[in-house]
């Protein structure tokens, strides 16, 4: 019997790592996503921006295939979502409790579990993968560390390592910056692009716009509707931001280009959650 | 010293009380541990209070028969168990204060079962406080089945209730079954309160499922070290609660909670 429920073995490598097509969500009657399109290559990085309910966290669920669309067509490398070992979700970091007693090395191999099957151990291997993960993520030091003492960007690149140390070739993250300092913020979105260069395809949620025109060569600016897609610089014009924030996004022109001096909302990301 | 503790082993009564206060202990200590970490820990005094009616009425309907009693509170922790779990999965609104109305009403129900019965006040007190110098040999037996079963399930499923409870959003994208080992537990949980019962009676149960865990958290820094210290501090309680019983004269139920207090106390300036 196939006790694997990745699809990794029937993958059609000449399919979009992920792709999206005509996506509509309706949560209790009321449309949270809708004509979303977009397709995503192996090694490509997108990074979805928009106002707290703008759909980002549906958009990522449904790709995660925890939450069924409506209408619309999701596939991952041509397959459907959900029983995807090879796909990475971090969701925003409140999801997790963080009291528990582990070490990091302990949640790192939480990855190896879905690999390893119900009922059988872990074996040496899977340490080895999830020792490789840490060292990608530049955390080999804190391997021991309990993770109740972990910084907030620590924390973040503990989960990618659990993601990696699954064997993920897509990664979904939702806010992973929320509540980083600014160093850690741009260290991890380089991390995010190394990976990428590595061949990983990245989806990211992102609030802080500034470091998305940085990072990021692609950019879905959402507001229920996609309202533009394409390089961040190009793409997130005052008109499309007023667009998709309204009121609640400050703008400031410069010569250097413009500044978005930030939402007037909450630090926590969107409130409404799967 | 030999004779400290040989002396009480001489009584046949003393050593089942030795055993099952231990074994109940540990198995208790084992399940609390998934019970505080998941924040439950209001949800398992509601159990240990809504099993006293299913007891009372196997009490009132078997008059005499002390297994049979055992198995009504079994039976009736389990279904409360499934009810709970059924409440907190629906219940967005109050789902606190639905546990707390079912099972303080629960409770009356038991009591008011219980007081239909002739010298009432003494079978109440065995109820709220535990009996367990009156443990049977087969209830010793049943005691050992049950909490090893308990135990024997925790470690074949170790590694999915650990994520389930570390990041329960994760465990889903994993596809593990999220709820059935919701429901798991708590039936988990439902078995063993029903063992604590025998031992410590309905009002401290809850000491069992919270107290030991509470320690293990204080001094491990990894969950099978939270579990194993757990589960040696609730030994250390069931043995030494019942020597302190045995020669201070307080009753057994309530001494084997104090020691368990007392090692929390120890622990707390050595916490990590």
């Amino acid at each position: 019997m196939r006790t694997k429920t990745c699809w990794e073995d029937l993958h059609r490598e000449d399919e979009p790592a992920v792709e999206v097509r005509d996506l509509a969500v309706y949560r209790n009657d009321q449309l949270v996503l809708e004509g979303v399109s977009f397709a995503l290559q192996r090694g490509e990085a997108l990074a979805v921006v928009g106002p707290n309910g703008a759909g980002k966290t549906t958009l990522l669920s449904v790709i995660a295939g925890l939450i069924r669309p409506s209408s619309g067509k999701v596939r991952i490398f041509g397959h459907p979502p959900g029983h995807h070992l090879c796909l990475g979700y971090l969701p925003q970091r409140s999801e997790a409790e963080w009291n528990f007693p582990a070490i990091v090395l302990d949640v790192v191999l939480m990855g190896r579990v879905g690999r390893a099957g119900p009922l059988r151990r872990l074996t040496s291997g899977d340490l080895h993968k999830a020792e490789e993960a840490l060292h990608r993520v530049g955390l080999a030091h804190l391997a021991r560390r309990p993770i109740r003492n972990l910084s907030g960007g620590e924390q973040q690149r503990m989960l990618l390592a659990r993601a990696l140390a699954q064997e993920a070739r897509i990664l979904l993250l939702d806010e992973p910056l929320a509540g980083l300092d600014a160093p850690a913020q741009n260290g991890f979105l380089s991390l995010l692009r190394e990976l990428a260069g590595q061949g990983l395809t990245v989806l990211v949620a992102l609030h802080e716009l500034d470091l998305v025109a940085q990072h990021f060569s692609r950019a879905l600016l959402l507001r229920t509707r996609p309202i533009a897609l394409g390089d961040p610089r190009q793409i997130l014009t005052p008109q499309a931001l007023r667009t998709a924030y309204g009121t609640a996004l400050h703008l400031l022109a410069s010569d250097q280009g413009l500044f978005a001096l930030g939402e007037t909302c909450c630090p926590k990301g969107e409130p409404g959650r799967p | 010293m030999i004779s400290f503790f040989a002396e009480p082993l001489s009584l046949a009564f003393f050593v089942r009380a030795l055993l099952a206060a231990m074994v109940a202990s540990a198995a208790c200590a084992v399940m609390g541990t998934f019970v505080v970490l998941r924040g439950l820990t209001f949800l398992g005094d509601a159990l240990a209070h809504a099993i006293l009616p299913g007891v009372a009425l196997g009490y009132v309907l078997h008059r005499g028969q002390r297994s049979a009693v055992f198995y009504w509170g079994l039976g009736t922790a389990v279904i409360t168990a499934l009810a709970i779990g059924a409440v907190g999965k629906r219940g967005r609104l109050g789902e606190d204060a639905a546990i707390g109305i079912v099972f303080a009403g629960m409770f009356a129900l038991g009591i008011a079962l219980i007081s239909t019965t002739r010298g009432y006040a003494v079978d109440l007190v065995h109820f709220l406080f535990g009996n367990v110098l009156a443990v049977s040999p087969q209830d010793l037996w049943l005691i050992f089945g049950l909490c090893g079963g308990v135990v024997l399930a925790v470690l074949a499923l170790w590694k999915e209730l650990a994520i389930a409870t570390f990041d329960p959003l994760f465990a889903r994208t994993l596809r593990l079954p999220v709820d059935a080992l919701r429901y798991l537990i708590l039936v988990l949980t439902a078995v063993t309160v029903v063992t604590a019962l025998r031992v410590v009676g309905v009002a401290l149960a809850l000491a069992m499922l919270v107290t030991p865990p509470a320690t293990g958290y204080l001094l491990a820094k990894r969950l099978a070290g939270m579990v194993a210290i757990a589960a040696g501090a609730g030994v250390l309680s069931g043995f030494w609660g019942l020597y302190l019983s045995y020669y201070v004269g307080i009753a057994p139920g309530a001494a084997v909670v104090l020691v368990a207090t007392g090692l929390f106390l120890l622990a707390l300036p050595f916490r990590r």
